[in-house]
């Protein structure tokens, strides 16, 4: 999200749509996590009832974030953690640096953490000499491909085993032609245990901060973080101010959702809270970086503030129609999906993703499944209202979005128009759209228009029902 | 940048309206506290589950590890068998295994660590995770870098929901508290289920009747 504006979502999305296999692969793939997400919540009878205490949790730190940050950085230097507080990307990457450069740190593991992505904190310290290995296997797979993750949860979910196959025989010299999941995974298994034995400093992410405590939590199902921090002399954990949750016995709501949104597990691998340096082993240092980039201005837009309750759990990712058949590259910024569309323009401007809030059917499926209750689709729309309002969406939307207010506030013209196009239609549809609807119109044919209007259809149904004034015919 | 700006950036911009209060404890759902429901769990998760057993029966289950693992003390090929300062107790009667109390300062020296046997505080029925804190694990990359783990736990340390069990955490929390639920995995290859991706390739849970 750095960037001053991302690519083009309708021409990357274009891309990735050529190639139907893939499509319906990753539609697959995707689908499968909200698969196991609905299994795993079946299971808990006491869902709901937990979706709402989180949302009023998170609603509690949004509305007390001075009070609650206050306490959580002067609790954490109690607790031995130097703290060190970053206003943008640019100024975390700098501390880090500083911190890894003071230490004399030169070979770095890190583990998958959305806000270094966001930052492009690897690049930059990688452009300052220090070699940095992710370790989370999704992210080292797109790591030595040189691409940024697709998903927030399963990095590589775009890439089929066979190409990951020949990505390993490349870079870790497994055989030709392997694209065994098992084999694939304990080749990284063991490249990886030697960076993390060889790592000088260990950077992790953080799932929540406890203001209460001053400590951090860190969800893995690999254990890369564990080692990552239980290894090297040095730890540094990045976290968005957004991260903050009041009391360590709250974080039992949010670990109770999390695995079981993201995954279907009833609780990741490894949930690990870290409370400053290790008082048992001499020299080890714990840093936390904590970083806003954007969180103030979001925190300060009444109607986007609750964007900043994700859990970044990508439950909205695996059940939108769009990311399911788009891939997450075609969204251009480091989150995407629908939580990501949300976050983009709240956390940089309406210039960045401005199409990506248009990437939705507002069907509302993501609001159904977030954890923590953010109102996804209304926030969708919200941001298209203020992109429309701001003249910040194409001349083409404008004016179909213009042409359809008219129609619609005007029942006589609606009627006319209905009348005119049930005629016309077939001769018409593919002329008369065939410019700004081209694009919806390749991938899919109209319907054939019905021989009367709806409304002339429901007195009759209504009359042969012998219903009077049937369901269909109130309102 | 200084913490005091830091904070502001966000004090500057507080909504107008009173700030919402903390919604109080969430209640503990309610849910059964049996071995058998976090041996069912554990098991969906990839791990072993054997016992209860009485005290007495410890050291054949543990002995029956250590051949498999063939590990001896002080090293050797097939690796080590460590134990935790913490599980050390339940393993007087049996050889074949060595204390880790250098691994707390020098974690590097257990990179070769076959099988690792802990203790854990606590288990949970709810999600099958177990505690390990700096108290009963402080040689703590003992838990990550052993290729397997046998983790013993008190039948009377079960709680039933993972509510209970977050909320009796110790206050204030040492350096590091780890729930630990199954061995390490990752799907991220084409969502299979791939066991052992970077922590333990198997870990059995044994509980002991106290």
């Amino acid at each position: 999200m750095t960037a001053d504006r991302a690519p083009s979502f309708s021409r990357a999305s274009e891309r990735f749509l050529r190639d139907g296999t893939h499509v319906a692969f990753h539609d697959r793939a995707v689908a499968y996590l909200r698969t196991k997400r609905d299994a795993a919540v079946d299971h808990v009878p006491d869902w709901e009832a937990m979706r709402t205490h989180a949302a009023a949790l998170k609603a509690h730190v949004l509305d007390n974030l001075p009070a609650l940050l206050a306490a959580f950085i002067s609790n954490a230097r109690a607790a031995g953690w130097k703290v060190h507080c970053a206003g943008d990307a640019a100024e975390m990457r700098d501390q880090v640096l500083r911190i890894l450069q003071r230490r004399g740190a030169g070979r770095v593991v890190k583990s998958k953490s959305m806000l270094t992505e966001e930052a492009g904190l690897n690049p930059f310290l990688e452009q300052n000499g220090i070699e940095v290995t992710d370790t989370d296997l999704g992210e080292h797979i797109v790591q030595l491909r040189r691409e940024p993750p697709s998903h927030i949860v399963i990095p590589a979910v775009h890439l089929r085993r066979e190409q990951i196959g020949a990505l390993f025989h490349d870079k870790l010299g497994t055989p030709a032609g392997d694209s065994d999941p098992t084999r694939l995974a304990h080749a990284a298994r063991l490249h990886l245990r030697d960076k993390f034995l060889q790592a000088d400093a260990g950077i992790t992410g953080v799932n929540f901060g406890v203001a209460q405590t001053g400590s951090i939590i860190v969800c893995t199902n690999e254990g890369n973080a564990d080692l990552g921090t239980a290894l090297p002399a040095t730890h540094i954990a990045c976290m968005g101010v957004e991260k903050l949750i009041p009391r360590l016995a709250d974080a039992a709501v949010f670990l109770r959702l999390l695995a079981r949104s993201a995954t279907g597990q009833p609780i990741t691998t490894y949930t690990t809270h870290l409370t400053g340096p290790d008082p048992l082993r001499p020299g080890h240092e714990a840093h936390l970086v904590i970083v806003d980039a954007g969180r103030s201005q979001l925190h300060a837009d009444p109607e986007h503030r609750r964007a900043l309750a994700c859990i970044r759990c990508g439950a909205c990712l695996n059940t939108c129609p769009v990311y399911r058949r788009t891939g997450g590259h075609a969204y251009g910024v480091t989150v995407p999906g629908p939580i990501g569309a949300v976050l983009s323009p709240g956390l940089t401007n309406l210039r960045v993703g401005a199409e990506l809030p248009y990437a939705s059917t507002l069907c509302g499926s993501c609001t159904n499944v977030c954890p923590v209750k953010i109102d996804l689709h209304d926030q969708l729309l919200a941001w298209r209202r203020r992109l429309h309002a701001a003249g910040a969406v194409p001349a083409a939307r404008r004016w179909m979005a213009g042409a359809t207010t008219a129609i619609l506030s005007r029942p006589w013209l609606y009627r006319l128009l209905g009348r005119f196009m049930r005629g016309a239609w077939r001769g018409l549809r593919r002329r008369f759209f065939g410019n700004p609807l081209r694009a919806w119109l390749d991938e899919r044919d109209l319907p054939p228009p019905p021989g009367r209007a709806f409304r002339d259809r429901v007195p009759e149904r209504n009359r042969t029902n012998g219903a009077g004034e049937s369901e269909v015919g109130r309102g | 940048m200084d913490e005091t700006a830091f904070v502001a950036r966000f004090a500057a911009r507080l909504p107008t309206s009173a700030g919402r209060p903390h919604p109080g404890e969430y209640p503990a759902p309610a849910l059964p506290a049996t071995w058998a429901h976090f041996a069912a769990v554990l098991t969906a998760i990839g791990g072993t589950f054997a016992g209860p057993v009485a005290r007495e029966q410890v050291a054949a289950v543990v002995g029956g590890h250590l051949r498999i693992h063939g590990a001896r003390r002080g090293g050797g090929q097939g690796g080590r068998c460590v134990a935790s300062a913490a599980a050390a107790p339940w393993l007087k009667e049996l050889s074949g295994w060595a204390l880790s109390d250098d691994g707390i300062a020098h974690p590097h020296g257990l990179a070769d660590v076959a099988l690792g046997i802990l203790y854990a505080e606590a288990a949970v029925a709810e999600n099958a995770a177990l505690l390990f804190t700096s108290r009963s694990l402080p040689e703590r990359a003992l838990g990550f870098l052993a290729q397997h783990l046998l983790v013993l736990v008190a039948d009377g340390a079960l709680h039933p929901d993972f509510v209970t069990a977050q909320s009796r955490l110790p206050h204030p929390p040492p350096h590091h508290i780890t729930w630990m639920s199954g061995p390490s995995k990752t799907a991220d290859i084409e969502q299979t289920l791939v066991i052992g991706a970077h922590g333990a390739r198997t870990l059995t849970v044994l509980a002991i009747t106290t």
